[in-house]
């Protein structure tokens, strides 16, 4: 009887643990490492040079900063490699949608990681101030441009032959080729300084890519170490540094500060070159 | 939130950011009596402004029938369900407007259409309400009893803009120099919070660019002098444009300032909405007053009776036969000789109509032709 009892309070603390502590993720959960490995980083997220990397959970949460409030509690699985040359983050969450498609209602998923580009600098954890920041972002819309296409209305129901689309050549849509907006790449390099300063740099150096399995979004970002661009954060083997996370999920019609968000920087170390 | 003066509320009121009016307002007074819907208007602007790809669904000017048409659909009587009671007080608005009925984590009060939502431009086009329609009715008196209208509409270029307000990235903004308020394409990132905002649901997204667009006011034509191109596409002559002051700065030679302060016959459309919107509609005299003062609020009785006594006022009949009567902006007029004379803001004439056309009878009978006329006058 007395040893029925002890199982009974034993076994679901076994269990509880077998959660707590996933075999395979970091023992310290509270720090990025960027594992050194000697492979080519790929921007493909199911790219065998992944596991190379130590995942860890970080928990995002529901952003009630500033205006507009959204968002939601989700853990996030996160994981970094760098080769001496080139630095990656992977980072992975359920999403029971892949939300490619916007409309004027509809809004895409998406991801960012967030780094200080002065770590001396006081900079603030959401969106920067006084320090700038750079802000890596993956959005699916782009994504699902790259990987599906996109149908408008004029690919459903073209117009006559010949019909002249005027503004196809306008100065503010130089970024449209044939009358679409297409990005090389579905990540964005920004640069903030606080809420509502968010702007496109002029160079842009990150790539990556995000693929839609089994109810899960996995996204890559992989830049070189080192830019020739003062907005960019700069890394180098050996160093520590900060990272923040965000994540839209575009069936929750989140977007701007309508995100889940990381509560405050998570330290980075980056493992030196072996 | 600070506190800022809405004249058509007739107080203070909350909104984002401090007053800073612009040196002139972009103004417009629309008589809708004489709007016939021929949709001209929605016209000019398409083939104007949005014949691009992503924005084959985008009307920048439409023409809606009230009080079953709507563009996007239940685009007013949604945001008067959300705002509650509105009541006015000795023309002093007591409810609460977008601003004040925010809730915690949102910047003001509105919703964002569906995509179906704009897919029925001409829904409830030429619905009647009241009834019922008896064989053989026959209205002689006014109100009456079963009405509809037309209400042409456009960005109001409000000099409290709910899209700006809404807008995170201060990517919107209103022109100091004439009021007309912009979506900056290259700041805009596309969240749609201007969507939203927009109590008159007049930014719209495209989805190709993936950023807003609106209304832009014609501001080039402007610059020139020029009426915007729904102003002046106009064929029922239904629509005068110009630069509207405050109330307290009105300057009766200004036909704005004299239609909208003096007279008080044209009014804001939903004025309780809080924006200061400006475009002013002279209302439509058969629709009965329970329904104008809630588009156009308390001053709609009054303005309804000038209005049907305009006969006996001749500057007020001479600023409404100005209407439409050129394509320049209009600074100022006067009544001269039985004539409305128009000037530009430089003090040129710019046009000249009679008070009354002079009038020829025929005789019903032709003798030298042999023809009897139907068409005498």
């Amino acid at each position: 009887m007395r040893y029925v009892r002890i199982t009974i309070v034993l076994l679901p603390l076994f269990f509880l643990a077998l959660v707590l502590v996933p075999i395979g993720y970091s023992q310290d959960s509270s720090i990025l490492k960027i594992a050194y490995t000697q492979k080519d980083i790929a921007t493909d997220p199911f790219a065998d040079v992944w596991n190379d990397a130590t995942p860890i959970i970080i928990e995002l949460t529901d952003q009630e900063i500033t205006e507009p409030f959204g968002g939601k509690h989700l853990p996030i699985e996160v994981r970094g490699l760098h080769n001496g040359k080139s630095i990656g983050f992977l980072i992975e969450w359920a999403d029971s949608t892949r939300d490619t498609k916007v409309t004027g209602n509809a809004f895409t998923d998406g991801a960012a990681l967030q780094f200080p580009i002065n770590l001396k600098e006081e900079t603030d954890p959401f969106m920067g101030g006084p320090g700038l920041v750079n802000i890596w972002f993956w959005r699916a819309d782009w994504q699902g441009d790259l990987d599906d296409g996109t149908e408008y209305l004029d690919t459903k129901y073209p117009p006559y032959p010949g019909y002249y689309f005027p503004q196809d050549k306008q100065v503010f849509l130089k970024e449209i080729k044939g009358g679409r907006l297409i990005k090389d790449s579905p990540v964005e390099d920004l640069v903030a300084q606080g809420f509502g300063t968010l702007e496109r740099q002029k160079q842009q150096d990150v790539a990556g890519k995000g693929v839609y399995e089994k109810g899960k979004w996995r996204a890559a970002f992989v830049r070189p170490l080192v830019t020739n661009d003062q907005l960019d954060t700069q890394f180098k083997p050996g160093m520590d540094s900060k990272i923040n996370f965000s994540v839209w999920d575009g069936a929750d019609k989140n977007r701007d500060g309508e995100k889940s968000v990381s509560i405050d920087w998570v330290d980075v170390k980056i493992e030196d070159t072996k | 939130m600070a506190k800022v003066n809405n004249w058509q509320l007739s107080r203070e009121m909350e909104f984002p950011y401090g007053e800073s009016r612009s040196n002139r307002q972009w103004a417009g007074v629309f008589d809708i009596n004489k709007c016939i819907g021929c949709q001209t208007c929605s016209l000019a602007c398409k083939t104007t402004w949005t014949t691009g790809r992503g924005q084959e669904y985008m009307f920048w000017n439409n023409v809606e029938t009230k009080p079953y048409g709507y563009y996007p659909l239940g685009w007013d009587v949604k945001l008067l369900e959300m705002l509650e009671t509105q009541e006015w007080g000795n023309g002093v608005y007591q409810g609460k407007t977008i601003f004040e009925a925010k809730q915690a984590g949102e910047k003001m009060v509105g919703f964002t259409p569906e995509d179906e939502d704009w897919s029925y431009p001409n829904i409830g086009e030429d619905e009647i309400a009241g009834g019922p329609v008896s064989q053989g009715m026959y209205i002689n008196y006014l109100p009456h009893p079963v009405w509809f209208f037309y209400l042409p509409r456009t960005c109001n270029h409000c000099t409290y803009p709910g899209c700006l307000a809404a807008c995170p990235r201060k990517a919107i903004y209103k022109r100091k120099e004439d009021g007309v308020v912009l979506i900056d394409q290259k700041r805009c990132r596309g969240y749609r919070k201007c969507l939203k905002g927009c109590p008159y649901k007049k930014t719209m997204y495209r989805v190709n660019t993936r950023v807003s667009e609106k209304c832009i006011g014609c501001y080039p034509k402007i610059e020139q002098g020029l009426i915007s191109q729904c102003f002046e596409m106009c064929i029922g002559k239904i629509r005068m444009q110009g630069f509207l002051n405050t109330p307290e700065k009105a300057d009766p030679a200004n036909p704005l300032d004299f239609l909208v302060h003096i007279k008080k016959v044209a009014l804001p459309s939903y004025p309780q909405f809080g924006t200061e919107p400006n475009i002013y509609y002279i209302p439509p005299k058969q629709v009965p007053l329970d329904y104008l003062t809630q588009i156009f609020g308390p001053g709609a009785k009054k303005a309804v009776e000038t209005y049907k006594n305009a006969k006996e006022d001749e500057k007020l009949i001479g600023a409404l036969l100005l209407t439409g009567s050129t394509e320049k902006l209009i600074g100022s007029f006067k009544i001269q000789n039985g004539q409305a004379i128009g000037y530009d803001r430089k003090g040129n004439e710019i046009t000249r109509v009679p008070i009354k056309e002079p009038t020829v009878v025929r005789p019903h009978y032709d003798k030298r032709l042999d023809v009897y006329r139907l068409d005498v006058t």
